[in-house]
């Protein structure tokens, strides 16, 4: 490092005699806030989707603290480090204050006025000469519930186009497909409740110390209370999770699919399965198989699912002996059985948890679907502390991207597009015409982005997410957002971010408290806030944003709300009703969050269950009545393994998975300009197996070149981090906005969810 | 040495002379003076050594205030220090809270001492011993009070041996465990590593002149 | 060659006018400008002699009421 000697001299010169004149340049005295006239009022944490309750405090018109709501249920007073500075996030001293529009290679200031008119104009053209398909919207689990709602109702009930996806797409898509498969209904049917009362925990692809941080400590604490907690790590990677499981079961990436189908085939030959929960409760079915990648433009797959019977299953089990898994998973056959009779274990309250390990994966709806499978044979779901439990990312994923639905091919809870009762539904909600919904999906987020690199999409709006550092082979998107010919994109954002570069309109967004929000957590939980401060500058909210191009699109009537917040969620609320069910809207505001279904101000805990869900008549025990069409009754998959889209070989020899850390927030935009976070985990690192690099030559912290068939990247070497690679692989996280590691993954995703793979590329690893 | 060197050893009596202030003098006058950077180490008693020095008695007198270990550190963690340190003057130390050691596996810091003040056989990080973290401010740490924050111990490069957690159970919430960072004295190195990193205005974790090693024959 | 951290003391209210008028100085970094009459400045000379006539010079410099030296080195760069 070339800090020359006599810089050195210098900067230690200065620096002595800064002392010696007594001034503390490096502590510069901070007037302390009293906290006397601190006004408090209530919100959910803005990260992740554990839905923590915080509470606000604003003096002065700022937030000048934050604290975990002792009343919350979720956190009872606790936080992970981004809650607890939360009031810092929205106070980045480059925070944008004014609309931005795009001249030449210079973003100049403009007047909102100025921005929208430009916005709906180009929106006007491009619906003029190429159709409403032309426009699209991309929006985000960090939504707030009214925001996704009024955009969904803009793009599907008033333009007239189903291009809306959120960024959900990339992290909740195959937990939605999973649960709408197997119990044609989306989120889960248990509750966090599930963490104090179960005894046996598997976790799938799942580092929940670091990204579920507070539901982490409850689990922990059970196994505190209770010496017979289990708690079973599977992964590909050895993380803070492995470290305080009682057992860590590696495996090797892709062949979860094989392992699960293996317990099942364990569980099955032992004959441990719940015969009388299976005749009662459940079917079974076939889908394609070899069904593709998604790695071309405009891939297409549609699922044939064919009923067979509990003995073709059997039959279809045969060949995922725990030997053959074991080839594959490099987990011994031993094991898998030991694990198979742990999951069956009659005496036992099993859940299984898992995060993006399955969900990021080409397969992310069949390992979803496999999950399931164990826990309808042993019949260990929808009863107090034994459930299947995908955990959540973001705070309002559940809330807004699924309850709400806007993803291209959805209408709220649970409806789809393509169903004409259901559009026929939010027809009459809405009160517009039924033809003015489209009844074709066209494109999920990376198809979305294809589009627009083709120049199929013109304009394209992106609301509360990142996409231009979050996609997958990020190179090809960020330069197709840049082609010209018509394409427009419009950012909004509360920071500078890599998405707002390529904008040609950047809009400045009110964030969190800076407004009236609600949020849905994944455990089910709605949660309502206040507006507590204004925004900086002339910010708004995408709220306000989305209706005033309404407006200008002639769309105005569609959002003919005094109190816009409320008046959407009570007209919302109309969807719910019948198993989504939603309270009044000022239930919430009393509440400390309420878990759907709320019938009769009663929330419930477990659904699907006899006692807990009102939906279900006494006698039926357990009840999958959200699936009508195979008579109440859950979905066992045969659902094989299948390679990776992209596995090691002689040129690339190592598999990168990505992901995130406790300390940073998804693409870093926020908890990167929280000094004490930044120094706390200031830059990205590659984590590598000892053993490769001492093979390699490569010492810790020294810097490697990596490279995929996308994209290069240079990273210090982590050898003995947080996480610990295996051998043959190596993790990065994403938060970085100078080190762009999702340029090197593949845009492979489930052809059933669209959900692109970040866990499993192939790259190589060469000194820098 | 040329002759410059020479010469300038005789200008500098001049120098000095000129009735520009003794830097000891100052630092001996300077009861007033707030000293800015070695004020927290100072407040210890204990200056927190570059990878391999002596103990700090035999360190004072075989260093020889070259400055060639702080030109080789590739952080930039090492300094020189100034008239505060008194008869110390001039002798290489790391502030931790601004910038602390990463321990680079083959210690350019140590190969590059000429004097033996640092010990150039030094090979194994692991075996560094420059001080011993410890948490000095129990009630203003997050994690004790129950917060998932943990930062010293996920970003300790030495995590699971000179750092690890101890769940315990948090009375307050009842179902939440409280994750307690423990430091283990004879794992950790005193990198400052988790006194940089603590989230604190003031870090609650900071690295401390070791303990003595105390001998007794009980197994825990 | 020479390189010292100085603190220089000024009279009150004139710290901003001296140190216009030492930066003018070939040599002279000013680093910042305390609140109390205080100046710190790095010098930088070819010679320690060069140096010892730089310090003097500041000596004479309008309002300035001490120099004082608080960090020196004289090796050879």
């Amino acid at each position: 490092m070339a800090l020359s000697r006599r810089e050195f001299l210098k900067a230690s010169a200065a620096a002595v005699a800064f002392a010696a004149a007594g001034a503390s340049v490096l502590n510069p005295k901070v007037s302390e806030a009293g906290d006397a006239g601190i006004k408090w009022g209530k919100a959910p944490c803005r990260f992740c989707g554990t839905g923590c309750g915080v509470l606000v405090g604003v003096k002065g018109g700022k937030i000048v603290a934050t604290k975990g709501d002792p009343a919350a249920p979720v956190n009872r007073g606790l936080n992970c480090i981004k809650g607890y500075f939360l009031s810092k996030v929205l106070y980045g001293k480059d925070r944008l204050t004014k609309p931005l529009i795009r001249k030449g290679d210079k973003m100049v200031e403009a007047s909102w006025d100025e921005a929208m008119t430009l916005i709906a104009s180009k929106f006007k053209e491009s619906i003029a000469k190429h159709g409403p398909d032309s426009v699209a919207m991309y929006g985000s689990g960090q939504w707030t519930v009214f925001e996704g709602y009024a955009a969904l109702k803009l793009f599907k009930g008033g333009i007239g186009t189903n291009n809306i996806e959120p960024n959900a797409r990339l992290c909740m898509a195959s937990a939605v497909t999973g649960f709408m498969t197997t119990f044609a209904s989306d989120e889960p049917m248990g509750c966090y409740d599930d963490l104090d009362l179960g005894d046996t925990y598997f976790l799938w692809g799942a580092n929940m110390a670091e990204c579920h941080p507070v539901l982490f400590s409850r689990m922990i604490d059970n196994r505190l209370k209770n010496p017979d907690v289990r708690i079973i790590d599977f992964g590909t990677r050895r993380t803070r999770t492995s470290q305080m499981a009682d057992q860590y079961v590696r495996f090797n990436p892709q062949t979860d699919l094989a392992l699960l189908n293996a317990i099942a085939h364990v569980i099955i030959k032992e004959k441990l399965y719940d015969e009388k929960f299976i005749k009662k409760h459940v079917v079974f079915k076939k889908g394609k198989e070899n069904i593709g990648y998604g790695l071309e433009d405009k891939f297409k797959f549609t699922d044939d699912p064919k009923p067979i019977s509990f003995d073709d299953y059997k039959k279809f089990l045969e060949k995922y002996t725990p030997e053959y898994a074991s080839k594959l998973s490099g987990v011994p056959a031993a094991k898998i059985v030991e694990l198979a009779r742990l999951y069956a274990d009659k005496k036992r309250k099993v859940n299984s948890l898992w995060t993006m390990g399955f969900n990021q994966h080409v397969r992310g709806t069949w390992v979803n679907n496999l999950v399931y499978n164990v826990h309808l044979l042993t019949g260990k779901i929808s009863r107090p502390g034994e459930n299947p439990m995908s955990l959540t990312g973001q705070p309002s994923a559940c809330g807004t991207a699924r309850e709400v639905g806007t993803f291209t091919h959805r209408l709220p809870a649970d409806m789809v597009v393509t169903n004409p009762e259901h559009r026929a539904k939010a027809a009459e909600i809405w009160g517009i015409d039924v033809k003015r919904i489209p009844d074709k999906p066209t494109y999920n987020a990376t198809e979305m982005f294809r589009a627009l690199d083709r120049g199929d999409i013109k304009v394209l709006w992106s609301q509360v997410t990142n996409p231009f550092q979050s996609l997958p082979h990020l190179n090809r998107y960020r330069k197709g957002a840049r082609k010209g010919d018509g394409r427009f994109v419009i950012v909004s954002d509360i920071y500078p971010t890599k998405s707002t570069e390529v904008a040609d309109v950047i809009l400045p967004s009110a964030s969190w408290v800076e407004k009236e929000g609600f949020f849905g957590n994944a455990e089910r939980r709605g949660q309502q806030w206040f507006k507590m401060v204004d925004a900086p500058g002339e910010a708004k909210s995408d709220l306000w944003q989305t209706m005033e191009l309404a407006r200008r699109l002639g769309h105005g009537n569609l959002f003919p709300y005094k109190y816009a917040e409320k008046e959407i969620f009570e007209e919302y609320r109309k969807f719910t009703v019948g198993g989504k069910d939603l309270a009044p809207y000022e239930a919430y505001v009393k509440a400390r969050g309420l878990r759907w279904p709320v019938v009769n101000g009663k929330e419930t805990l477990w659904r699907y269950a006899e006692g807990h869900d009102p939906y279900v008549k006494a006698g039926e025990g357990v009840k999958f009545y959200k699936n009508k069409k195979d008579d109440g009754r859950a979905v066992i998959w045969a659902r094989p393994y299948e390679p990776a889209a992209e596995s090691p070989d002689k040129q690339y020899p190592f598999w990168l998975c990505t992901g995130r850390v406790l300390e940073h927030w998804h693409t870093g935009t926020m908890t990167g300009r929280v000094p004490e976070i930044k120094r706390a985990y200031p830059a990205a690192v590659c984590e590598m197996h000892p053993d490769d690099a001492k093979r390699m030559g490569i010492k810790n912290l020294q810097k490697v070149k990596i490279t995929s068939r996308r994209g290069t990247i240079i990273l210090p070497v982590d050898l003995n981090g947080r996480g610990k690679a295996e051998k043959g692989n190596i993790f990065v996280a994403f938060f970085d906005e100078t080190k762009l590691i999702n340029e090197l993954c593949i845009d492979a995703y489930c052809p059933i969810s669209g959900e692109p793979d970040y866990k499993k590329c192939a790259v190589k690893v060469e000194k820098a | 040495m040329d002759s410059s060197t020479k010469h300038s050893g005789i200008t500098r009596r001049r120098f000095l002379k000129d009735g520009v202030l003794l830097p000891l003098a100052l630092a001996a006058a300077g009861g007033g003076v707030s000293t800015l950077f070695l004020r927290r180490a100072d407040a210890r008693g204990f200056y927190l050594r570059p990878p391999g020095a002596l103990e700090e008695g035999n360190f004072l007198a075989a260093c020889i205030k070259c400055g060639k270990c702080a030109q080789a550190c590739p952080y930039n963690s090492i300094r020189m220090s100034g008239a505060e340190a008194g008869v110390a003057i001039g002798t290489p130390h790391i502030i931790a809270r601004e910038t602390p050691c990463y321990l680079c596996p083959d210690l350019p810091c140590a190969k590059a001492c000429p004097s033996g003040a640092l010990d150039r056989k030094l090979e194994d990080v692991e075996k560094v011993r420059m001080g011993t973290a410890v948490i000095v401010d129990r009630e203003n740490c997050l994690s004790l009070r129950g917060l998932r924050c943990e930062v010293c111990y996920r970003q300790c490069p030495l995590i699971d041996k000179a750092i690890t957690i101890l769940p315990r159970h948090n009375q307050r919430t009842g179902v939440h465990s409280i994750m307690e960072p423990v430091i283990h004295h004879d794992k950790c190195v005193g990198c400052g590593i988790c006194e940089n990193a603590c989230v604190r205005d003031k870090p609650v974790i900071v690295v401390m002149k070791s303990p003595p090693e105390q001998k007794d024959y009980y197994e825990f | 060659m020479p390189v010292s951290g100085v603190v220089i003391s000024c009279l009150v209210g004139c710290s901003e006018a001296v140190s216009g008028r030492i930066a003018a100085f070939d040599g002279v970094e000013v680093h910042g400008v305390l609140p109390d009459n205080q100046i710190v400045a790095v010098i930088e000379a070819d010679t320690v002699d060069a140096e010892v006539k730089l310090v003097s010079q500041l000596h004479e410099v309008e309002d300035v009421v001490s120099v004082r030296l608080a960090y020196h080195n004289f090796e050879d760069l």
